[in-house]
């Protein structure tokens, strides 16, 4: 079994509060996962102790079988996994492709280069452009990421986490607060970067999570009451005592 | 030695607690409003300044009142037509502001003052004995401004742990966003607030002044060892503000008091040296000016939230 | 024609420190290559605030630290070359601004880690902490800090560069101008690198930055470490132009110097504290002679930036660009106009204002005297002629503020 990312018995508390009491989740190579749970029940401490900017306090966090526990965030993007964010976390007065560059600056080895002008850095450049035409925002190359509509801002932020070629990519809420129509096209989006890559995906938007995921688990109250495919998890009471409570299961 | 040590112990303390008055208004402004107030040692020199000025016309005891009065309707001012314009444009740009108001603050007494010290000191009743120990008199003026400082350190307290006041005062030490969530009006909250600050700092400058000489670099000379103060002490801590100010008021003063060089302290562990030399001859008191800030650069390296401040999730 | 737009600027800046000379007068060039290294400094600073979102009150320190490192330089080299032999017989003083870069950029190398934490009201803090740490500590070294008088030397020394003797300050002017442009140019291509690309990244976003594999404190700690050279360099400059350098270059009202001027000209603009530089610097040259309020006046302009125009001049400079280029210039320039003529009904009002305090204060008045005009702080028309200022000026803005919003 080739689990990309592979989580044993984590748990996170913050003093008194125990947060994330014991998650154990697969995550398959090339899979797109999708992690749903009810408000409050850990989903973003979950993105942030796997990708690094929280510490775990016990169990383990295995990327392509190693152990990531202990790694800081940019040690962790170099070893192929990386993330976006719920809330649109981009560079505001650098244009939108500037944006990009920047985030395909290490993978290109850049590094800390301060004696080439970053438009002579061949490799960055190339992927930047990629990655601008994958999420259409051609037209908006030269606007300041801060300037930006909404729904731009949050392709922005897809293109951002895919920019650096990572194999695993976590997606938090990437819909959150779109219309319709740009819900449909974010689907596309996602769909197109699920292709090569292993996704795991937080969502609320239920039509999105059932379009786009191979499975699903359920996270309540900081443990994983339910893996597996859409149908099963549809029809699972323990999922629909979790969101609708008793009466409804 | 012990005359020594007895009074520096007293001056050091009174320093102390002055730097204390200073840091506190600073640490509740910073605290409350997210603002590090860098004009705060310009305040106190105003407090220092008004007291002088007004005591010509109304007495020295009126005047230690009004004075810093009169500083917190400035500071009030200040907060509602200039620092909450700049309040929208993010911390760097307050920064910024109470930067320029520092600067303006400071030209203006030079302005209005002259560049030469001004005589401001307690009358002469004050500058008698209140007691005398080894030989040297504490002068009378020195213990009541030890009482006032006490007093207000007292008063400080009852106001944090007893009002209700002083408990959302608390709640926005640790929490400032929330306390605006709960429904209290902030804009006037907070202009109370670094009305107050700025009249502690202005009590601290009617008190300091005698002692420590008001001329109008006073807010230059005082004013980065408060920010050390406050950054030692752990930024947002009122209780580390308070050990950190009487460290470095014991400090200083001890080590002006007790002049020995390098080469007397290391004669002292029995390790011989050129007592004249560049570095061996620099004594203690030279040290004294930079004891904060190496003070600083050993937090920095050793405990860098501060004696209380906490720990970075 | 177009192939040369990117170097216009360039082109221009370089022709006009070409003609400099011959256009101002001989006693102009003092001042020139004052403003030549305040350039340096101010822009060494933005690369700290403006670029990297870094507050710093101690940037002095290592202008200073450049300035000693390079005041020192020069005096072995006079000693080498008088007695004909070593290392510095045969590196010329024209060099020395590599020597003041050296020492900035080593102390900032030393120290930079632990401040480069935290950015913020921290790292303001800890720099203040650091420059009055050296600016205390150079009492304690005599020998390295000459004490109160500082350490003087000697630029007529050493191998000479480019037939340039450095007797005049004529001749320090082609000095001057030479490094000015190099070191402008350094930092402008700097912004151009993947580290001035990401420092800007750093300054927006700094939490995103380590997810997109750039720990902020590394990125900080390098441009730090550039940042103190440069200012190193222009404490170099420094030392070859006054030939003597005092505690005075580390002080707090040094860094504060640099704060100003980077923030009056515009801190989002590459070339705003360029403008700052000159602004300032020319304020302080040339008003201090006409009032004594002339450091004031300075921390005003610096308030009223802060507070009404934080892009700066240079951010006025930009939309008066933009609407060149955007053709919109013909409808926008009423509005600008009068509102320029509100803001001079003001300042002239303040100016008023404060002289005439000053004569209430000390009895006399540099500016009345410099104009010749008398004046009475009792009567009623010195302090009437502040009201209807002030009011002209409210009026003028009133008035046009629609336009200016309509035509926005």
């Amino acid at each position: 079994m080739s689990a990309a990312l592979s989580i044993r018995n984590l748990t996170k508390h913050f003093g008194p509060a125990e947060v994330i009491r014991g998650v154990n989740l697969d995550v398959e190579q090339g899979e797109i996962h999708a992690v749903i749970g009810p408000n409050g029940a850990g989903k973003s401490t979950f993105f942030n102790l796997v990708s690094g900017a929280f510490r775990a306090s016990g169990g383990d966090i295995l990327l392509h079988g190693e152990r990531i526990n202990d790694l800081a965030p940019q040690q962790i993007q170099q070893r192929g996994l990386s993330r976006s964010f719920q809330v649109s976390n981009v560079f505001d007065n650098l244009s939108v492709f500037e944006n990009l560059r920047c985030a395909c600056f290490k993978n290109s080895g850049a590094g800390y280069v301060f004696w080439r002008a970053a438009t002579s850095m061949g490799g960055a450049n190339r992927r930047a452009e990629e990655v601008l035409e994958m999420i259409g925002l051609q037209a908006l190359r030269d606007v300041p990421a801060g300037a930006l509509p909404y729904a731009s801002q949050r392709a922005l932020e897809i293109g951002m986490t895919i920019a650096c070629d990572a194999g695993v990519v976590l997606l938090d809420e990437p819909t959150a607060g779109m219309s319709n129509t740009e819900t449909g096209q974010a689907i596309e989006l996602i769909r197109q970067v699920g292709a090569d890559r292993t996704l795991m995906i937080v969502e609320h938007d239920m039509g999105v999570v059932f379009e786009l995921a191979d499975r699903i688990s359920v996270l309540v109250y900081g443990e994983i009451v339910a893996t597996g495919r859409p149908e099963a998890i549809r029809n699972d009471p323990r999922v629909k005592e979790a969101y609708l409570g008793e009466e409804a299961a | 030695m012990l005359e020594t040590i007895v009074f520096s112990t007293l001056n050091g303390i009174l320093y102390g607690l002055l730097l204390f008055m200073l840091s506190s208004g600073l640490t509740l402004i910073f605290s409350m409003m997210g603002v590090l107030n860098f004009a705060h040692a310009s305040f106190y020199m105003l407090g220092a300044y008004f007291a002088y000025a007004l005591g010509l016309h109304v007495g020295f005891w009126p005047a230690l009142f009004l004075a810093p009065c009169l500083v917190a309707v400035i500071g009030a001012v200040v907060e509602r037509y200039g620092l909450r314009r700049v309040h929208a444009s993010g911390h760097v740009a307050e920064l910024l502001f109470t930067f320029g108001l520092a600067y303006v603050i400071d030209e203006l007494v030079h302005l209005f003052w002259g560049s030469i010290p001004v005589s401001y000191v307690p009358p002469d009743y004050m500058q008698n004995a209140l007691f005398t120990l080894f030989g040297t008199d504490y002068s009378i003026y020195r213990g009541v401004t030890m009482m006032i400082a006490v007093f207000m350190f007292a008063a400080l307290w009852f106001l944090l742990k007893k009002t209700r006041v002083g408990m959302m005062i608390r709640a926005a030490l640790t929490h400032g966003d929330m306390v605006g969530h709960l429904g209290h009006n902030v804009p006037r909250l907070f202009m109370g607030v670094f009305g107050f600050g700025c009249a502690l700092a202005g009590l601290a400058g009617v008190i300091g002044g005698p002692l420590l000489n008001t001329e109008p670099g006073m807010a230059q000379t005082l004013g980065p060892i408060v920010f050390v103060v406050v950054v030692v002490g752990g930024m947002g801590s009122l209780i580390g503000a308070f050990y950190a100010s009487l460290l470095i008021g014991l400090l200083q003063t001890f080590f002006v008091a007790f002049d020995a060089s390098i080469a007397d302290l290391l004669g002292v562990i029995g390790i011989s040296v050129d007592p004249y030399g560049e570095v061996t001859g620099i004594t203690l008191a030279s040290l004294a000016p930079m004891t904060p800030f190496i003070l600083l650069v050993l937090i920095l390296i050793f405990r860098p939230r501060g004696l209380m401040g906490e720990l970075e999730p | 024609m177009s192939v040369f737009r990117p170097f216009a600027p360039w082109l221009i800046s370089l022709a006009v420190l070409l003609l400099l000379p011959a256009v101002t007068g001989g006693s102009a060039v003092s001042v020139i290559n004052v403003i030549a290294i305040h350039i340096v400094f101010a822009l060494s600073y933005n690369m700290l605030l403006g670029q990297g979102g870094m507050l710093s009150f101690g940037h002095a320190a290592f202008f200073g630290l450049g300035s000693y490192a390079a005041i020192h330089a020069m005096n072995a080299i006079g000693d080498a070359a008088y007695a004909g032999e070593g290392f510095w017989a045969h590196f010329p003083v024209f060099l020395l601004p590599l020597v003041g870069f050296a020492g900035g950029a080593l102390v900032a190398l030393v120290v930079g880690w632990p401040f480069c934490r935290r950015a913020g009201t921290a790292f303001a803090m800890i720099t203040l902490g650091l420059g009055e740490l050296v600016a205390t500590g150079t009492q304690m070294f005599p020998s390295v800090f000459g004490g109160e008088t500082g350490v003087f030397s000697n630029r007529m020394v050493g191998p000479v560069w480019f037939g340039l003797e450095l007797a005049q300050p004529a001749d320090v002017y082609w000095f001057m101008a030479f490094w000015v442009f190099a070191a402008v140019l350094a930092m402008w291509a700097f912004t151009r690198t993947p580290l001035g690309r990401m420092s800007n990244a750093v300054r927006d976003n700094p939490d995103r930055t380590q997810f997109i594999g750039y720990p902020p404190r590394n990125v900080r700690f390098l441009v730090f470490i550039a940042s103190g050279g440069m200012a190193g360099l222009a404490g170099g400059m420094a030392a070859v132009n006054y030939e003597i350098v005092t505690p005075e270059s580390l002080s707090l009202v040094a860094s504060g110097l640099a704060l100003v001027m980077a923030a009056v000209g515009g801190l989002g603009i590459f070339y705003g504290p360029i403008v700052g530089a000159v602004v300032v610097t020319l304020m302080n040259s040339l008003l201090s002679d006409f009032t004594d309020a002339s450091v004031l006046y300075v921390g005003i302009v610096f308030l009223a930036v802060v507070m009404f125009a934080p892009s700066g001049l240079a951010g006025g400079l930009e939309q008066i660009r933009q609407a060149l280029h955007r053709a919109e210039l013909a409808r926008k320039w009423p509005g600008w106009l009068v509102g320029a003529a509100a803001v001079i009904a003001w300042i002239l009002a303040l100016v008023l204002t404060v002289e005439l305090v000053y004569l209430i204060r000390h009895g006399d008045d540099k500016l009345a005297q410099a104009l010749g005009i008398e004046l009475d702080a009792a009567s009623p028309l010195a302090w009437g002629t502040v009201v209807i200022l002030l009011a002209v000026g409210y009026g003028l803005w009133r008035v046009t503020a629609k336009h200016r919003e309509a035509n926005a």
